[in-house]
């Protein structure tokens, strides 16, 4: 009975201090709290609000009922994205290019990014600005380059080819080119960028450890395989899950412009977007459009939590959450 | 606990911030202003301002309405009424048509308000002037959701071949009504003119202009015509006719009559201006001449009248205006759409700008009062006259001449209707089907329209197949019971 009065003391002298760590804290964190302001903002207002248009693939939308009184109508809208071949070739080729993007892309990018680390300080950001301008040009424009090497009547390829007596290549009408020009072109613009990440993370890695190794005798290719990798790894991991996240979503202005919209490609250059695009170019129900997309993500986000959970089950360390 | 309370004072602050800056709605509108959705007939739109205070100007002896013009970019004009629409916003006035900004589209989803009522009661001059045949098809149950613009409703369908060739290799092109009589012209340009291709067709653009029977009309479904003579729907790639012109034109690709990469091109209008190509689509005039393609293209054409088939439903939907859903005043709306078909004053100006500024009175017509519009870097102010409605109001100039204007009037006089002339096909009981069906045609049809495959009839059957798995058949059978339920209402 004498002890609760004392508990009492205890427990609030507890609270207080918690207290007075919780506004220390806040104190401390408040310029970086500043800083990402105008970030959660932005995410705020582009990411969250938008939220409440998830009701929109469940209702038959009408303009004069608006978001909330438009009918519901079940799973109505979500049809025509499971009746029908097409559709199953788009899904099939935006799981298996991005599968690749993810893969070869990491890859390359994470030897580039290996490759500029042993570079000279001076040298390494011509390199750095060479491989990143890519990742600014517009799809339009690479569209155009592209189209500079494929023209079937004027391309680069194609004089070569006349100029040694050789048929030319009809590229545009051909599939079976296709699926390579696309993971080169993609590859080529994105590695810039995911080396640039990769690099970083690198350039904050404990330069004794290098010293370390070298004194113990051990070889740049060691250095790289026993130090830069295993450093690596929990961006790559986290990168990957990240872009897991977005396997669903083709690139619209890749699978669109690169192949000059060109129909007899479309085996190997029709993703979920391009399909859905050319799907609702008549009828532009709002419903059905917003069905596509609540799928893409949703499943993207199933993804993201199946590989993390698989993450977190072999290496607690590298997960996302 | 007071970081907590600033923390979600500062999240409040930034909903409502969001919240402001999504919907806040333009709230400084006059009352009697209407605004009003159209896409610019040119790029280089300046002088708004000048031409709406002159237009209000003479508005406001009439009626107590504002008229606020929103002009779109025609290329994105689709695209942003899209977004506008669907969305909500407040508006009066946009133009709608079936080939941007779609008319059955937004009728679908309830975009339009249904103005018969408004319309008899404010829109006098616009009834009295409308073709009362137009208005009755575009009527659904009774209601109406658009006032349709005089236009011509039958387009001419024409051919044009450069004239300094026709002439050079003495074409006979008058009686080339049929694609397959070009051949030996299209052979001797081959292999005489290394510059030039012989037939300009691009992904994108129409089919190779030619004479399908007019038995067969209506093209308001994808995949489908209605035949005339057995009285329904029926797929349009299965009429032989169709078949056989496609199979033709496969023919001429492989003989390089046509581009390799036409596929692929999708600038029609320049690479016809380019000069590089013999025969061409015309660009529907009424006098037979190739004067009008010449203007548009220009270089001299040799025209090839292909007649200009029936009335049909999406044929007079090529230009309307409606008063969106969310419009608060219809009736000042009609009262502005009404002053503006009574008065050519106001439509002219409003057409063509303003005397001195954007145009010059034409002194060389005497009978008539004609003017002069600037052309090129000079024009800074234009609208389409049957864009905006009154087109027969028109004042005589380069871009309608009177004599051009009474011939179109003449050709709707005459015109023959459709069987199905007011059917409205309502793809909301199929929409699934209807969307794969469309994803289906703009998949084939580029490839069709430019004969770009290796082998016609693999080709043809892989197609026939994608479409009846896109579910063609429940489209057809839903058409043609839909047909039947309108025949019973007429």
């Amino acid at each position: 009975m004498k002890r609760v009065p004392q508990e009492r003391a205890t427990r609030e002298k507890a609270a207080q201090k918690r207290a007075a760590g919780r506004r220390r804290a806040f104190k401390n964190s408040l310029p970086l709290t500043l800083m990402a302001l105008p970030g959660i903002i932005f995410i705020f207002v582009f990411n969250y609000i938008p939220l409440y248009g998830l009701i929109l693939p469940f209702k038959d939308y009408k303009v004069d009922k608006g978001f909330l009184g438009s009918a519901w109508i079940g799973l109505k809208n979500f049809e025509f994205l499971f009746n029908g071949r097409d559709m199953l070739v788009a899904a099939r080729n935006t799981i298996l290019y991005n599968l690749v993007f993810i893969f070869v892309g990491t890859a390359v990018a994470v030897i580039i990014a290996l490759l500029l680390f042993e570079v000279g300080k001076k040298r390494v950001k011509l390199y750095q600005t060479l491989l990143l301008l890519p990742y600014f040009v517009s799809w339009v424009v690479v569209a155009y380059i592209v189209k500079g090497f494929f023209d079937m009547d004027h391309g680069v390829f194609n004089s070569i080819l006349s100029k040694f007596g050789k048929e030319p290549i009809m590229w545009y009408n051909e599939v079976k080119y296709w699926p390579a020009i696309i993971i080169i072109a993609n590859i080529w613009k994105g590695m810039g960028y995911s080396a640039v990440v990769y690099y970083a993370s690198l350039m904050g890695v404990d330069k004794e450890l290098y010293e370390a190794a070298e004194t113990d005798g051990a070889g740049k290719l060691r250095q790289m395989w026993c130090i830069s990798l295993p450093m690596l790894k929990s961006v790559i991991v986290i990168m990957t899950i990240l872009s897991i996240g977005k396997i669903f979503y083709g690139d619209f202005g890749l699978f669109y412009n690169l192949p000059l919209n060109s129909p007899i490609l479309y085996p190997a250059t029709d993703v979920i977007d391009t399909y859905v695009f050319r799907a609702m170019m008549v009828l532009g129900d709002v419903g059905m459009s917003s069905a596509a997309c609540f799928f893409q993500s949703v499943l993207g986000f199933v993804l993201v939590l199946a590989t993390n959970l698989i993450v977190r089950k072999v290496d607690s360390d590298n997960a996302l959450f | 606990m007071k970081a907590k309370k600033i923390m979600s004072g500062m999240l409040a602050v930034t909903m409502s911030a969001a919240l402001f800056s999504g919907c806040a709605q333009k709230k400084t509108e006059e009352d009697n202003e209407v605004v009003w959705y159209m896409p610019k007939a040119i790029e280089n739109m300046g002088d708004q301002k000048l031409v709406e205070d002159e237009v209000n100007k003479l508005l406001a002896d009439k009626v107590d309405v504002k008229l606020k013009m929103r002009l779109i970019d025609a290329g994105s004009y689709d695209e942003k009424m899209n977004v506008i629409i669907s969305s909500g916003e407040e508006f009066d006035i946009c133009f709608t048509t079936s080939w941007t900004n779609s008319y059955l589209k937004n009728i679908q989803r309830n975009a339009f308000m249904d103005i018969s009522a408004v319309l008899e009661e404010y829109g006098k001059a616009i009834l009295e002037k409308s073709d009362a045949r137009v208005l009755e098809a575009l009527k659904s149950d009774g209601k109406l959701f658009a006032i349709p613009s005089q236009i011509p409703i039958v387009v001419p369908n024409s051919r044009v071949i450069k004239a300094d060739l026709a002439q050079k290799y003495n074409f006979d092109y008058k009686n080339a009504q049929d694609i397959k009589s070009l051949e030996p012209f299209l052979e001797q340009i081959k292999t005489n003119e290394p510059g030039i291709t012989p037939i300009l067709v691009t992904g994108n653009s129409a089919e190779l202009a030619w004479a399908l029977s007019d038995r067969y009309n209506d093209d308001s479904i994808p995949g489908l015509r209605y035949d005339q003579e057995t009285d329904e729907f029926i797929k349009y790639y299965d009429i032989p006719e169709v078949q056989d012109y496609y199979r033709t034109i496969n023919d001429y690709y492989k003989k390089g009559y046509i581009a390799k990469d036409a596929m692929s091109k999708t600038d029609y209008m320049s690479e016809a201006k380019s000069g590089k190509y013999a025969v061409l689509n015309g660009t529907g005039a009424y006098t037979e001449d190739g004067s009008k393609s010449a203007a548009t293209y220009g270089f001299g054409c040799a025209e090839t009248n292909l007649g200009s088939g029936a009335i049909t439903t999406p044929g007079v939907m090529t230009a309307m205006n409606a008063i969106s859903t969310n419009c608060k005043k219809p009736e000042k709306a009609i009262q502005l759409l009404n002053a503006i078909w009574e008065d050519p004053q106001i439509s002219n100006l409003l057409a063509y700008g303003i005397e001195g500024i954007h145009y010059t009175v034409d002194t060389s017509r005497e009978d008539i009062f004609s003017v002069i519009p600037n052309s090129g870097k000079e024009q800074t102010w234009a609208l389409w006259h049957n864009f905006i409605g009154p087109l027969w109001d028109q004042w005589d100039s380069p871009w309608n001449r009177v004599e051009a204007l009474e011939e179109m009037k003449a050709a709707n006089d005459t015109a023959e209707t459709s069987e199905v002339f007011g059917f409205i096909f309502d793809s909301e009981p199929v929409k699934t089907e209807f969307a794969q069906v469309s994803a289906v045609i703009e998949e084939i049809k580029p490839v069709l329209i430019t004969g770009s495959m290796p082998d016609f009839d693999e080709y043809m059957s892989v197609a026939n197949k994608k479409l009846t798995d896109a579910k063609l058949d429940v489209l057809l059978e839903e058409a043609n019971r839909q047909l039947d339920e309108w025949r019973k209402t007429k």
